[in-house]
């Protein structure tokens, strides 16, 4: 199949071989002896790694907390506010939400890290006399903010996007009806879009668990202060190519990643069959 | 039958429609305008103050620059000395070529898959869209080893390989609902009047534009923004991009404000002014891709 | 049950359009009043300031004599049927059916008996645990009137409900529409395009163009007295044949002349002071189609016209033929209007007659047409209103 062959042969090698591979890489050492589960051991028994997996990983579920609880909602918010009708330059508001989605992160990082710099004093302006990004009390939940400042853009024209294709004339019968906006958006709109809105937790769950970036650009590769940023993303990479006086080792680094795949995996699997067989997508 | 006892009488409230109506619209407003304040007042603020001179982005952040306070000095540090040129070339081929790539080969394969019914057709059309799911820098390493393997470390090709395979999943799975809604007849009838398979495709492409655009969308915001695979692949000063190069480079400025601003502001300007431009398509697109 | 008027109603909506000017309109307690109009003429807009859906940019509304115009959907009390049903898909039909009660604190054994009864009389109990998608077109239809009805609202507004039907179910829901709502005797404002639906259904019939209420009146009267040129052609299938033409009078007698043809006026256009029967005026006559006849020997003192047969299409009651005549026709600036309309052949224009399926008319015969009714009807060319004596305008 002439057609299908470009497609295909990409992915399989430069996506689904590599991660098999790594899968593979995860059971063998470094010089590619066999080592069964010893990586795992080293892992999880080792307190070098295991203090700092459990640690990123107990950040990254806070990370993906902080977006599900404000990221999700806000866009859900602005998207509701969007469709509002007869409301005049709804879509220069749509295109200013959305910009901060299309900097890079690198741009997005360095900017709230001068806004929130002590040297700087905006923030002192503002009333806040903490630095931020320095304690590590603060230093998550100030990236979690700043990530979900950023990505709010999504969620938000996704919602939009199911909110426009629903046919006014069912808003208008529920009026009609009786409800009220309050009422309307409760038994109405939102029913229609709980699709969607799991659609958008599994894909944060899978671009947090996936994060890097920005606490890398901000926070460099060893997430300070003291590790309190540290996510898997950034644990990986230090796995991987090490960092500040420790060596990477690839296996290690292809061990960390076939946890977070199993991490990764399980939350997949329950969208698919704890949410996906119990919402039903209604054609509008 | 007896309406005027079962009527489900309305609350005989004496509150105006039209003040709550109004009241409505005003609170959207004031909503909306808070929220892109949130969102564009930081960016102002940068490239407020790279205008400024030192002295007055600390003196007072929040004012605009003044015929007293204006400099730009921070812009002849940057400007002196830096490959940002180099830097945009760079994520411009990586980005368009990824994007084309994606694009043309989803739609090729989507193509595919919504028109013939071959064995395996739906479960090819799954393995395809197990990637949707799964982050492929999970495979870096292996990534890594494979590309020094075919000696691309270092060039823009193992950006353009990867970012291609990156997109590829989603990309077909979207073109594929769009190609689900061209008309079967279309086809039909081009194939009546002898055209070939690939006559067919060339047919039926311009009829899923709106898919192709929703894919570009999809695949480009990741492509260009991404630090991870150009800092893992392709690390060398020549092969840079924006993203890197910018992350790189604003590293040496630790102390030079001014520097510092100009820089941000640099790199900001142009894709807030191509974003600017083309919101509406963009928009669209993300908008049309979203429901698929 | 309720009273509905509307008092100088005009909406211009944002983009400066004004899709609705300046209608009165009284709607009696428990009238059937159907609203008919091409499409984009203003019904769904005028209709939909009515159910307080859309802001009313000039005018009154008054539901028995209470101003609603500031009022919000839930305050008017009122019930609306939708075009494309509106059913909310992810609930069931005893949910879509229901929920305005829930909305409106309706006790809960009470509220299930309403639903029942309102099931019962569309024939709906079967079926209230379905969801929508897995209706037909006709029952989710049924489940759209049982949303209204289980309300008893102050009225009902339906917004062209039947048109996404076939052709059979629509005749078929047409009479039960008409049905509940004699039975409920609930205030009823139809909204449709389709003149036949219009004329079968309404008690009274308010025809609308470009946003300007131009009759209101029983089918019957719209069909014999027009107002005007528009309601002439409006209603009627096939529509009215239209042609320019003059009046010649002398003192004695009137005749209009159309192109090859003429006859006399009856005497009550003679005598008819001011505008009407000047010499030269220019006027517009109309024919309809089922006022021609063969003419035969019985009817040789009619007026007559001599037509050539173009196409003949038997319908078994009653064959229609397309045939030209010596004139000028009227061109109709509605598209809808002009369908049913055999385009001018070279020879003149078209002339639609409905015929006894007993004729005997071939195509490519010249034949002569008697008009078989008191008058013609005749506008004035310019301002297009009937010239129609013995009523005050
Ligand atoms: N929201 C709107 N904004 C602007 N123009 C509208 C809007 N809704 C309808 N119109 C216009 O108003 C006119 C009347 O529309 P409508 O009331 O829907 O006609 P009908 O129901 O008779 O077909 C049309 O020309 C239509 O295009
Ligand atoms: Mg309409």
């Amino acid at each position: 199949m002439v057609f299908l062959a470009p497609a295909t042969v990409i992915y399989s090698v430069f996506m689904v071989y590599p991660l098999l591979d790594s899968l593979r890489r995860s059971f063998f050492d470094d010089d590619g002896n066999f080592a069964g589960l010893d990586n795992y051991n080293t892992l999880f028994g080792n307190p070098t790694f295991a203090d700092r997996f459990w640690d990123a990983l107990g950040h990254n579920f806070q990370f993906f907390a902080f977006h599900m609880v404000l990221q999700n909602p806000i866009g859900l918010l602005l998207a509701v506010l969007l469709t509002v009708q007869s409301v005049r330059g709804l879509n220069i508001y749509r295109t200013i939400v959305f910009l901060p989605t299309t900097l890079s992160v690198v741009i997005v990082g360095f900017v709230w890290r001068l806004i929130l710099s002590p040297i700087w004093g905006v923030t002192e302006t503002l009333g806040i006399d903490t630095p931020l990004l320095g304690e590590s009390r603060t230093v998550l939940p100030t990236l979690s903010l700043i990530s979900v400042w950023q990505w709010v853009g999504i969620p938000m024209i996704f919602f939009y996007a199911v909110l426009i294709a629903i046919p006014k004339d069912l808003i208008e019968a529920s009026r009609v009806d009786g409800a009220g906006s309050w009422q309307v958006f409760r038994d109405i709109t939102f029913p229609l879009i709980l699709p969607m809105l799991g659609i958008i937790s599994i894909l944060t769950y899978i671009g947090n668990f996936n994060a890097f970036d920005l606490i890398y650009q901000v926070k460099g590769v060893v997430a300070g202060p003291d590790f309190a940023s540290d996510i898997m993303g950034t644990f990986f990479y230090r796995t991987f190519f090490g960092a500040s006086g420790t060596t990477g080792s690839p296996a290690m680094g292809a061990t960390v990643a076939s946890v977070m795949f199993l991490i990764i995996l399980v939350g997949v699997l329950i969208y698919m069959f704890g949410w996906q067989r119990r919402v039903t997508t209604y054609e509008l | 039958m007896n309406t005027a006892t079962s009527a489900p009488a309305p609350p005989n409230r004496i509150s105006p429609t039209k003040r709550r109506i109004h009241f409505g619209r005003w609170g959207v407003h004031a909503v909306l305008l808070s929220y892109s304040m949130l969102a564009l007042g930081p960016t102002l603020l940068i490239i407020m103050n790279s205008l400024k001179s030192r002295r007055a982005i600390f003196d007072d952040a929040f004012s605009l620059p003044t015929a007293d306070t204006f400099d730009l000095v921070g812009y002849d540090t940057v400007l002196n000395g830096s490959s940002f040129d180099v830097y945009f070339r760079n994520s411009f081929i990586v980005t368009v070529a990824s994007v084309l790539l994606v694009v043309f080969f989803s739609a090729m394969a989507a193509f595919a898959l919504a028109e013939y019914d071959f064995k395996g057709n739906t479960l090819l059309a799954l393995y395809l869209a197990i990637g949707i799911m799964i982050p492929i820098r999970l495979g870096t390493v292996s990534i890594l080893k494979l590309m020094v393997s075919l000696s691309l470390i270092n060039t823009l090709w193992a950006l353009i390989l990867v970012y291609t395979a990156m997109g590829l999943p989603l990309g077909v799975f979207l073109m594929t609902q769009f190609m689900r809604q061209v008309p079967r007849e279309l086809k039909s009838a081009a194939r009546v009047d002898g055209a070939n398979e690939y006559r067919v495709f060339g047919l039926v492409l311009p009829l899923v534009r709106p898919g192709m655009a929703a894919v570009a969308v999809f695949t480009m915001l990741p492509v260009w923004n991404d630090l991870w695979f150009p800092l893992i692949l392709a690390p060398a000063e020549n092969t840079r991009t924006v993203t890197l190069g910018a992350s790189a480079f604003l590293g040496q400025f630790e102390r030079n404000w001014n520097a510092l601003l100009a820089a941000l502001t640099l790199a900001m300007v142009p894709i807030i002014l191509l974003y600017v431009i083309f919101s509406r398509q963009f928009l669209r697109g993300l908008t049309e891709g979203a429901i698929k | 049950m309720s009273e509905l008027r509307l008092s100088g109603i005009s909406k211009v909506y944002p983009n400066g359009l004004r899709a609705v000017s300046d209608v009165d309109m009284d709607i009696a307690d428990g009238e059937l009043l159907v609203l008919v109009g091409p499409s984009g003429c203003g019904k769904s807009t005028l209709l939909r300031m009515i159910a307080g859906l859309e802001d009313i940019t000039e005018g009154v509304i008054e539901i028995d004599g209470r101003v609603v115009n500031a009022e919000s959907p839930r305050e008017r009390d009122i019930a609306m049927v939708f075009q494309n049903y509106a059913l909310y898909p992810h609930m069931t039909v005893r949910k879509n059916i229901g929920y305005s009660l829930r909305l409106g604190r309706v006790p809960k054994n009470e509220a299930t008996q309403r639903i029942e009864d309102t099931a019962a009389m569309l024939e709906l109990s079967d079926l209230l645990d379905r969801k929508p998608p897995a209706l037909s077109g006709g029952q989710r239809q049924r489940v759209a009137m049982g949303r209204a009805i289980v309300r008893s609202p102050a009225a009902f507004l339906m917004d062209e409900p039947l048109s996404n039907l076939d052709a059979r179910l629509r005749v078929q829901m047409r009479a039960e529409i008409i049905r509940l709502q004699r039975n409920l005797g609930t205030t009823t404002v139809y909204v449709t395009h389709d003149q036949v639906e219009a004329m079968t259904m309404g008690s009274r019939v308010a025809v609308l163009r470009d946003g300007l209420l131009q009759q209101v009146d029983s089918p019957q009267v719209l069909y014999d007295h027009p107002d005007n040129l528009f309601v002439a052609a409006f209603i009627g299938s096939p529509s009215m044949n239209l042609y320019q033409g003059h009046i010649e009078s002398t003192s004695t007698a009137a005749r209009v002349v159309f192109g090859a043809h003429s006859f006399p006026l009856p005497d009550q256009w003679t005598q008819r002071d001011g505008s009407g029967g000047d010499d030269g005026q220019e006027v517009i006559v109309g024919i309809r189609p089922e006022w021609l006849v063969e003419q035969t020997r019985d009817n040789t003192d009619l007026p007559s016209l001599r037509v050539r047969v173009e196409l003949v299409e038997s319908l078994g009651s009653e064959l229609v033929a397309h045939t030209t005549i010596d004139a000028v026709s009227v061109e109709s600036d509605t598209p809808e209007l002009a369908e049913g309309h055999v385009a001018d052949s070279g020879g003149g224009a078209a002339c639609l007659a409905r015929l006894s399926p007993r004729s005997r008319v071939a195509v490519g015969e010249t034949i002569e047409l008697a008009i078989d009714h008191p008058s013609v009807h005749l506008f004035d060319a310019e301002t297009e209103r009937s010239l129609r004596p013995g009523r005050d305008r």
